[in-house]
């Protein structure tokens, strides 16, 4: 047998074989159950700070002396300034366009949270709603860095 | 021309589009819709792992069974970037080649050119009437998967020394030696 009719007949192979036995059975016992995280981890944190925008914004007289109370606000550009730093120390990743779309729904949430907070400086929930906004803004630069 | 293909392309993309809504839901853990995925592809699937490990029924079976277990884990991780089957059969040489490499005398121990030497040594012919599939289920594990990926299931040389770990030019002379064991092999059959 020549070298091209040994090839004509291995690319003659069938490609298909029915095994011996049903596998099936032994497949399905051993599947491990989805479990299905969501997607967008933070959406449920963007959605409180729109929450909390929308509250700030139907509050009409909101005193603007009120606005610029110190209070938890001062807190707040504390958390903002935090984030500033740890940012820098990730050398400025390029973010996939999925990930900038994030980020930017969290600039605009931590935006409106610290709006919030200005408009009730009393309001802690805030605070802490607005440090989770900012790790995971983090947490994106870094997945930016991983890649 | 096209009249005789065209049938034939419908099927494909029929069986793509199917295949890629039993994907989705076999990924949102619909299990019955992998069951499904499991049936179509089944049998090209034990058919490249039994080529891989020697036509050994139980070890492809049980392969086989690591395989569709694995692309159950693997499925929320497809991104639909080639056919579902492609993506299976890449997934399927892989435990393939993974449990060759683990048993001793496996594939990492052929990792030259100089231990086919051995191999090619030993090729008096068989004196048993051998198909071309039992000859080529003799051949040493790590020309064999050359052989097997390269001339049966149309791979490159450079997607196989990927999977492989070796250099395209092993490749290239690990199927050589191959065919050449087989001819050798099949020949002593005719005479035999």
């Amino acid at each position: 047998m020549d070298e091209l009719e040994l090839r004509r007949q291995l690319r003659g192979l069938a490609r298909e074989r029915e095994p011996g036995r049903d596998l099936w059975a032994g497949i399905a016992t051993r599947l491990p159950a989805r479990r299905s995280p969501p997607r967008w981890p933070w959406a449920g944190l963007a959605l409180a700070a729109s929450v909390a925008l929308l509250a700030l914004l139907f509050r009409p007289q909101a005193d603007i002396a009120q606005l610029a109370s110190p209070g938890l606000s001062r807190m707040a550009d504390a958390v903002h300034l935090e984030y500033r730093a740890a940012q820098a120390q990730l050398a400025g990743p390029v973010l996939s366009a999925e990930l900038r779309q994030a980020d930017r729904a969290l600039q605009e949430s931590e935006h409106a949270l610290r709006a919030a907070l200005r408009a009730d400086p009393q309001a802690t929930y805030l605070l802490s709603q607005l440090r989770r906004t900012a790790e995971q803004r983090l947490r994106i630069r870094q997945l930016g860095v991983i890649g | 021309m096209l009249a005789v293909n065209a049938p034939e392309l419908i099927d494909t993309q029929d069986a793509a589009e199917a295949d890629a809504a039993l994907v989705r839901r076999a990924t949102a853990g619909d299990v019955g819709a992998f069951e499904c995925l499991y049936r179509r592809h089944v049998r090209r699937v034990f058919a490249v792992i039994w080529r891989l490990v020697g036509g050994i029924d139980a070890r492809a079976e049980e392969l086989t069974q690591d395989a569709f277990v694995r692309a159950w884990q693997a499925l929320p991780g497809f991104r639909g970037d080639s056919a579902f089957s492609t993506w299976l059969h890449r997934l399927a040489v892989n435990i393939a080649l993974m449990d060759l490499r683990s048993r001793a005398g496996g594939v990492d121990r052929e990792t030259d050119d100089s231990a086919l030497e051995h191999h090619a040594s030993d090729t008096a012919p068989l004196g048993l009437r051998l198909d071309l599939e039992r000859a080529v289920a003799t051949l040493p594990p790590r020309a064999r998967a050359v052989l097997v990926l390269y001339d049966v299931e149309g791979w490159s040389h450079e997607e196989i020394a990927l999977e492989l770990g070796m250099a395209v030019g092993s490749s290239k002379a690990q199927l050589h030696r191959a065919r050449g064991l087989l001819r050798q092999r099949l020949g002593g059959e005719a005479h035999g």
